[in-house]
């Protein structure tokens, strides 16, 4: 890093520096921040009452029991020297007076901020059904507390709300503990709001395969309680009813940006817009110099998706835009480098390990470019105008890399691929993303808002702009 | 750093493995089976609060890694954060 050091000024590297956020974009933007050299004051605000924690393992390893959940605080990498708030959730911005409000009425100055308060479990839609006994979210570790419990107490017949990646994680679990669990999916398959109906519909057949009771093109109408308020039954659009003891809702993410009303800042239901250095950007459309976002509440350009920001919740994105924001926060304008970073993320449900890259959710055409669906063991290629822009793998993980450099080079698809475990069909096949979809990856707005339409319009330039600090990038 | 820091506290292991980035060779299984176990082909789970037995073959399991997916740091006892509460 010494070749840092003739850029650095003291104004970038002091300071008073706080961080709303404390799960894993604020504690590694903090750790970044330290190892950047930053010198100055550092505070990190969180609403849990809990140490930055792991979230992946919750709807895997414990909830089946393999994990304890106090053994999920994220490993410390850097030396942090903060003072911490926990367990306060901040409630308002101030950018004139440079200040966070928190619950307790506390005030907390800043220099610069930096935006990490993620996102949570979308409710159940009606207040009085998600009140009852037996009806959960899973995305906190006391979230997964609870689920964990109910499912190890006798032998729970299980409802899950939503076929997303959530959904299909935990009913793995419960075939695992064989417990009887349904889905219900408002899509025609279930994962096509990630990862469309052509391979939704192979991750329908293995959960089928598992003994899960799938049902697509369906929605709860209604769920039941008993007079003692605890979940009983559940009533189906298809007309069916069954008992239930748990419902797990799990109906997508809502960004945490309610704190931020009135502040002035972009923000809505589906994050905070920042332009390609992860600088927010005001309902006006202005660049906010102090003001960085990271992890799942960002909305960024993304120079492979020019006309979409990208929002996502993905782990490796949370780590990779901390590195971004604190690169840019304590070197400097000079400096600057943008959040270029290829989407990719993990699923580990029905023994099958599922990764992505790239953006599967903007294609038109996806197509099988090795191995067997019927082994479950194959890559999809995902094109949108000829180009290959994204690839999922299901247990073969180690052809990903290929494709992820393929994406960023951009390669046209078909792609001329002389693989030895190429299948006999290749011909592409509409994506097939639902045309109302579910939660995905990206936002595109049908009108744009002035602080959409700067955070794209200047990514062209900034981008060719940073591209001159590429070379000091340690990795 | 200076004696804020948690150096004088009690650490104990913590290890995080970025699986985006494994490519699940297993090197890491091999090298430390209490901490790391695939649960089918390719599903690696791991225990981020390794056993202080297991310390020495978790750091062998890190430099074994074929994509180094694999990172070594600490914990912070709860009472150390709440002490930072001003």
């Amino acid at each position: 890093m010494t070749e840092h050091l003739d850029s650095r000024t003291d104004r970038f590297t002091r300071g008073r520096v706080v961080i709303v956020g404390a799960s894993l974009a604020g504690l590694r933007t903090a750790e970044a921040l330290r190892q950047e050299g930053f010198t100055g004051a550092l505070t990190l605000i969180g609403d849990e009452p809990h140490l930055p924690y792991d979230r992946p393992p919750l709807s895997k390893q414990v909830l089946a029991g393999r994990l304890p959940v106090e053994h999920t605080p994220l490993a410390r990498l850097h030396d942090l020297e903060a003072s911490w708030r926990c367990g306060v959730p901040a409630v308002g911005l101030s950018l004139a007076d440079g200040h966070v409000l928190l619950a307790d009425g506390q005030h907390v100055p800043f220099d610069r901020l930096i935006i990490a308060t993620g996102a949570r479990a979308r409710p159940w839609l009606h207040p009085a059904e998600a009140a009852l006994d037996g009806v959960l979210l899973l995305r906190t570790r006391d979230d997964a507390s609870r689920l964990r419990a109910r499912l190890a107490a006798g032998s729970p017949r299980v409802l899950i709300i939503g076929g997303g990646f959530i959904g299909a994680e935990v009913a793995s679990v419960c075939r695992a503990l064989d417990l009887r669990v349904t889905v219900v999916e408002r899509g025609p398959a279930p994962l096509a709001g990630a990862l469309g109906t052509v391979v939704g519909s192979i991750a329908a057949a293995v959960q089928r395969d598992h003994g899960v009771d799938l049902r697509c093109d369906t929605t709860v109408t209604t769920l039941e309680g008993d007079a003692d308020g605890r979940l009983r039954r559940v009533h189906l659009s298809d007309g069916d009813t069954l008992d239930v003891d748990v419902a797990l809702v799990a109906i997508g993410p809502l960004r945490n940006t309610e704190w931020l009303a009135g502040s002035g800042l972009a923000a809505d239901p589906r994050g905070v817009v920042c332009d390609a250095f992860c600088r927010a950007i005001d309902e006006r459309g202005e660049i906010q110099e102090r003001v960085f976002v990271a992890g799942d509440v960002a909305r960024w350009p993304h120079p492979l998706y020019p006309d979409e920001l990208l929002s996502v919740e993905h782990w490796s994105n949370a780590v990779a835009q901390a590195r971004t924001v604190a690169q840019n926060l304590v070197h400097g304008p000079a400096a600057y480098r943008a959040h270029t970073h290829l989407p990719s993320f993990w699923s580990h449900q029905f023994g099958i390990n599922i990764k992505s890259a790239g953006v599967p959710a903007l294609a038109d055409q996806v197509l099988i470019t090795q191995g067997s669906v019927d082994d479950r063991r194959f890559v999809a290629a995902y094109g949108l105008g000829g180009r290959l822009i994204a690839a999922v793998t299901f247990n073969q993980a180690r052809m990903l890399p290929v494709y992820q450099a393929l994406i960023e080079a951009s390669a046209p698809l078909p792609i001329d691929f002389k693989a030895s475990d190429r299948p006999s069909d290749t011909r592409p096949l509409p994506a097939g993303f639902p045309a109302a979809p579910q939660p995905s990856p990206t936002m595109a707005a049908p009108t744009r808002s002035r602080a959409e339409h700067a955070a794209t319009s200047a990514m062209a330039m900034e981008h060719a702009a940073s591209r001159t600090s590429l070379t000091s990038d340690a990795g | 750093m200076n004696d804020e820091t948690s150096a004088a506290r009690k650490r104990r292991m913590k290890v995080v493995v970025d699986l985006s980035r494994c490519e699940v060779f297993a090197q890491c299984v091999f090298a430390s089976p209490t901490t790391f176990v695939l649960h089918g082909d390719e599903v690696l789970e791991y225990d981020p609060s390794p056993d202080e037995a297991a310390h020495e073959q978790v750091i062998l399991a890190a430099r074994a890694c074929p994509v180094q997916a694999i990172s070594i740091g600490w914990s912070e006892e709860p009472e150390d954060m709440e002490a930072r509460v001003p």
